[in-house]
């Protein structure tokens, strides 16, 4: 893992709203490096702030939320690293990055492509913006972007509209848009959510070669931990704005350290266990995201709480080789 | 083994079309067999999961259960006080005091509640419109549902955008629950709710049933969920049944290649390496013009020439496992 390169570090990030009722702070100081050719999951609950930090790395934070300290520094192609939080949310510089060197792939497919445009169209709308490719150029290449994302008979539904496809066809054409221009990062939230079992595990599997054959890396955002633990190689577990836990996947499911990434995964009825037992849940709700505490957001949730967690708000660090956590009894007890 | 007055529910045949209409006369051209031939039962304090991928026709199940639909043909009975009502015949005077025997929960927390009624309004309606004679006092019997749910009785007065999803959906629990009904229908009841918000209702769901002796219908797209809260599964596809069985034979023993297909395609939490599964390929068939034969032919890797020209039937292949295929009794098909 460490001898892979770097392509994207962030440190320190912060995104608040500003609302009239007050100050949402919906990521702080997240921090995480995601590697080459790789696939990071992000893994947490409604109002985690997942999906803001993904805003966040494309530069597209709806107002009134704003980016209010940190870095994410991009080492892109050309030897060149930009550090995104400094650039011009509308300049010319993260237009030339956004969709193209880094593509967004949502939930909704819907929301993502027009009705109004063939999907042909909308394909090349994104290949204008970023390459100098000619029409019939543009139109062979796209043919061969849909047979690549497991589009049957591509060279009829490039001409077809959105509404004359299935959910989970949709959701291939919005991911041959995102690859289109070659990104080499792909940000997917919650790109399954949407769809049947049968279908998501196509698109599960269509991510698994697109990473191998097109030499990307992947961050992988869902709420659904059985999804994030087929397709992830590194885990990361957010909690009210703050990563609590990030380590190799298989080590995160099977010995988690964070209270609750435990909590969480003895939650979910599992596949196979049968049992019509009681589940073990955690008790109490995610905190209101105006109230402001000093200590550890997860303590009135938490079942190994004590009372130094009341006072200080504990930083994600190195509890074992490659496993980090945000948990101050952990912490001791690794010390 | 089985005796018959034990059956709450018993849906024979079941049939709902819905046609499609074209042009300015609104001429038929045709139907979407959106139910087609179903029939199972339900015994009293069981709960029998019905799943499928979305539009094959369980939530349709649901709503012609609760006639909130009218069937286009078959049987539903429903046993009440050793009577047996048949709902599909019901008149619109007597499913208002059949409606007390069965009781929805729906999906969306946020949009099954009127934001402008309280939580004592919400839960309180179903007693006021049937006029239920045990209930004097309304607000203590709005406190009890409450309590029952887990709610502090306190928020009495309180609007449903003061609650949680999860909250929510308990509010929705204590309204089906108001009438003591015998049969619910959960219509995915936890598909909106965060992962450890699930586990509360799941919880709920199960104290409740053995609190009150409840009858589920327990319709999901999630098959984790469903193995964990049935006694049996049905599992559904364009419109028909293709396995009833006890949860472990479905889970362990699936007959039909498109229950084994489902099972090979739920993700699953492991630390094990990738499993080995294949992955099913196309897309579910257009309900309104289905394939020939059996449905599933056109997506089943074990498909033979009768499958693409016979019509399927369910049949019992071993004691209360039935299912609809032609090679059920040669396949040997991979479960958990």
């Amino acid at each position: 893992m460490s001898d892979r390169s770097i392509l994207l570090e962030i440190r320190n990030l912060d995104v608040n709203f500003f609302l009239d009722e007050g100050t949402v702070e919906a990521v702080q100081d997240v921090s995480l490096d995601v590697f080459q050719n790789y696939t990071l999951g992000i893994v947490g609950e409604s109002g985690c702030g997942k999906s803001v930090l993904s805003q966040a790395i494309m530069r597209i934070v709806p107002p009134p939320g704003k980016i209010t300290g940190g870095e994410m520094v991009y080492h892109g192609g050309n030897a060149h690293s930009i550090d995104l939080v400094k650039l011009d949310e509308k300049g010319k510089a993260i237009r030339s990055i956004r969709g193209n060197e880094i593509g967004l792939i949502l939930q909704e497919p819907m929301a993502a492509l027009s009705p109004l445009y063939t999907v042909g169209d909308q394909i090349q709308d994104v290949l204008r913006q970023h390459s100098s490719m000619s029409k019939p150029e543009a139109k062979a290449y796209i043919v061969e972007l849909l047979d690549q994302v497991g589009i049957p008979k591509p060279d009829i539904h490039v001409d077809q509209y959105p509404f004359e496809l299935s959910g989970g066809l949709r959701q291939r054409v919005v991911i041959a848009m995102a690859i289109a221009c070659k990104p080499k990062l792909l940000i997917a939230d919650e790109p399954t959510t949407a769809l049947d079992v049968t279908i998501q595990a196509q698109i599960l599997r269509l991510f698994q070669e697109l990473k191998e054959t097109l030499d990307i890396s992947i961050i992988f955002i869902s709420h659904d931990l059985a999804v994030i633990s087929e397709i992830a190689d590194e885990i990361v577990v957010m909690y009210n704005g703050r990563i609590v836990e990030e380590g190799p996947a298989r080590k995160v499911f099977s010995e988690p350290l964070h209270p609750y990434t435990i909590g969480l995964l003895k939650s979910v009825p599992k596949l196979g266990e049968g049992s019509r037992e009681r589940l073990t849940t955690i008790e109490g709700t995610v905190p209101d995201p105006f109230m402001k505490s000093e200590g550890c957001a997860f303590y009135p949730r938490c079942s190994i709480r004590e009372e130094q967690c009341t006072l200080e708000c504990p930083a994600l660090a190195e509890v074992e080789r490659g496993r980090k956590a945000a948990c101050l009894p952990i912490q001791s007890s690794s010390r | 083994m089985e005796a018959a007055n034990n059956n709450l529910l018993t849906v024979e045949n079941l049939k709902k079309h819905f046609p499609i209409k074209k042009g300015l006369l609104r001429r038929v051209l045709g139907h979407v067999k959106a139910v087609d031939d179903v029939s199972f039962k339900i015994r009293r304090g069981e709960t029998l999961g019905l799943v499928g991928e979305s539009g094959c026709g369980k939530s349709t199940i649901g709503k012609l259960i609760l006639r909130a639909l009218k069937p286009t043909a078959g049987t539903i009975m429903f046993r009440v006080d050793d009577e047996e009502v048949l709902i599909h015949e019901l008149s619109d005077a007597e499913l208002r005091s059949f409606r007390r025997h069965a009781q929805l929960i729906f999906q969306d927390p946020y949009a099954s509640l009127n934001p402008r009624m309280t939580v004592r309004e919400i839960i309180g309606e179903p007693i006021l419109v049937n006029r239920d004679q045990q209930t004097v006092d309304l607000d203590q019997r709005v406190k009890e549902l409450m309590d029952l749910v887990g709610l502090d009785s306190r928020y009495l007065k309180r609007y449903p955008h003061a609650f949680s999803g999860g909250q929510r959906q308990r509010i929705g629990v204590a309204r089906a629950l108001a009438l003591n009904p015998d049969l619910i229908v959960a219509d995915e009841p936890v598909s909106a709710l965060d992962v450890s918000i699930q586990a509360q209702i799941l919880n709920l769901l199960h104290d409740i049933q053995q609190d009150l002796n409840l009858t589920y219908l327990f319709i999901s797209h999630d098959l984790s969920v469903v193995e964990h809260i049935s006694d049996r599964v049905a599992v559904m596809y364009v419109g028909k049944l293709v396995e009833l069985a006890d949860n472990d034979d479905i889970f362990r023993r699936p007959k039909h290649p498109y229950t084994e297909a489902l099972l090979a395609a739920v993700p699953q939490i492991s630390e094990r390496q990738k499993r080995e599964t294949y992955t099913l390929g196309g897309n579910i068939a257009d309900p309104a013009n289905p394939p020939s034969g059996c449905y599933f032919h056109p997506r089943c890797r074990y498909a033979k020439e009768i499958c693409k020209t016979q019509p399927v039937v369910m049949e019992e292949v071993s004691p209360r496992h039935q299912v609809a295929c032609h090679l059920a009794r040669e396949l040997s098909l991979k479960g958990l």
